[in-house]
């Protein structure tokens, strides 16, 4: 009795994935041989290293249940006593109120607990002013952030991430930078100061991106980068 | 209760999956994409633009190390580099694809016809010599399930273009069945 149509095509198919996973299979097997490692530029783990951070916001309940058993003493309330003058004064306000810093023994962990939901991701947000010699040399979209590199003329590099900062978490090494508050402009930034290669980063939320700049330059100009950054909507 | 709750850490979630997929892959990417740029800037561009897809559809990836999974990812970072070519060489003929194609299905021969005369190795030998472009429109479509807008956004081609690529290879099988005497009657 002859297949029907439909039989002979769902058949097809089935013979179609096999004769695929075979010719896949072949092409790894050739692929896969005496593959050397390569050395990959600083520029691309610093990407990799963005884009693996900007992954996991919105992680479920369950996997946030897998840190606490790791724990951690949290600063929410230190950084509440801290900077409670500031509580009168809304702006500021919300944002404090929603950033978490949790410190470990090898890093620190900034959570921002808000709502992005019915925001326009703005993809135009750029630095409106640089240390003199460096130049944006590239702007990496990530759908839930963007991550622009700067260049100097001696090959320094300066990276500006922002992404919305719903949900998110930033995570910064402590054992090898001195940590310091800075508060201008009624904004809160998070200072690191690198102890082994200059490459300084500064962190803060706006109460919808959270942003944050790594380069080898000195508190005063990463803080003036941050109170220049512009955006063209 | 315990069980539960450690059953949840040993599931990896997205992250771990994406960080275990990244650390086994990366050179092999890296190799895949020099094949074809030459360049090792353009490598690792293509290599980050590759993960960042991966990154997308991390969720539809069960296991993060396996052969399936490795064949995804030699998909993706070898279109990636052709777009990538394509954007360095602007200048060279490279025939675009047909932008204007309408939808329809390739009807195929009577498979116990086919097999009664020909194996599977038959099929295997065309897929295999196909051009890559129709091969892995057809994977992503058979073997792991993506419609024509999933792969073309894969792809980085229009939906038009993904649905001929999978006509296209559908066609080149039937036609080389066809040149040995299995018509569609």
């Amino acid at each position: 009795m002859p297949l029907s149509r439909g039989a002979n095509e769902r058949l097809w198919d089935a013979v179609i994935k096999e004769a695929l996973i075979e010719s896949m299979n072949r092409e790894l097997d050739e692929t896969e041989q005496n593959i050397e490692p390569h050395n990959f530029s600083s520029q691309f783990e610093h990407n990799m290293n963005k884009l693996i951070k900007s992954m996991g916001r919105k992680e479920k309940a369950q996997t946030i249940g897998k840190v606490i058993g790791k724990f951690a003493v949290t600063a929410a309330t230190v950084m509440g006593i801290m900077f409670c003058g500031l509580l009168t004064q809304q702006e500021v306000y919300a944002a404090v109120g929603n950033v978490i810093r949790n410190i470990f023994s090898t890093h620190d962990k900034y959570t921002y607990q808000g709502s992005s939901e019915n925001m326009t991701f703005d993809d135009t947000i750029r630095l409106g002013y640089v240390p003199e010699g460096y130049e944006l040399r590239s702007v990496y979209y990530m759908g839930n952030g963007n991550l622009l590199t700067y260049e100097s003329k001696d090959g320094h590099n300066l990276y500006f991430d922002y992404s919305f900062a719903e949900n998110s978490s930033i995570t910064i090494d402590n054992e090898t930078h001195s940590y310091k508050e800075i508060f201008k402009n009624n904004k809160l930034y998070y200072f690191y100061k690198s102890e082994l290669d200059d490459l300084n980063t500064l962190i803060w939320f706006d109460g919808k991106y959270e942003y944050s700049i790594d380069a080898q330059i000195s508190e005063d100009e990463i803080i003036k980068i941050a109170e220049n950054i512009k955006s063209s909507k | 209760m315990i069980s539960f709750f450690l059953a949840l850490i040993d599931e990896p979630n997205d992250k771990e999956k994406f960080i275990e997929i990244y650390n086994h892959y990366k050179n092999m990417m890296h190799r895949k994409a020099m094949c074809i740029l030459h360049n090792t800037a353009l490598a690792e561009e293509a290599v980050q633009e590759s993960f960042l897809k991966i990154a997308k559809n991390i969720s539809k990836i069960s296991s993060p190390v396996c052969s399936k999974t490795a064949s995804f990812i030699v998909i993706i970072v070898r279109n990636t580099s052709y777009d990538i070519l394509r954007t360095e060489n602007p200048n060279d003929s490279v025939p675009l694809d047909d932008d204007t194609f309408v939808s329809s299905n390739v009807e195929m021969p009577d498979i116990d016809k086919v097999f009664s005369n020909i194996g599977i190795s038959f099929v295997l030998d065309i897929i295999n010599e196909m051009d890559n472009k129709y091969r892995d429109a057809l994977a992503l479509k058979h073997l792991y399930g993506y419609n024509s807008s999933e792969i073309a956004k894969l792809l980085g081609i229009t939906e038009k273009n993904a649905e001929m690529r999978i006509y296209r290879a559908k066609a080149i099988l039937k036609a080389r069945l066809e040149e040995n005497g299995y018509a569609v009657k």
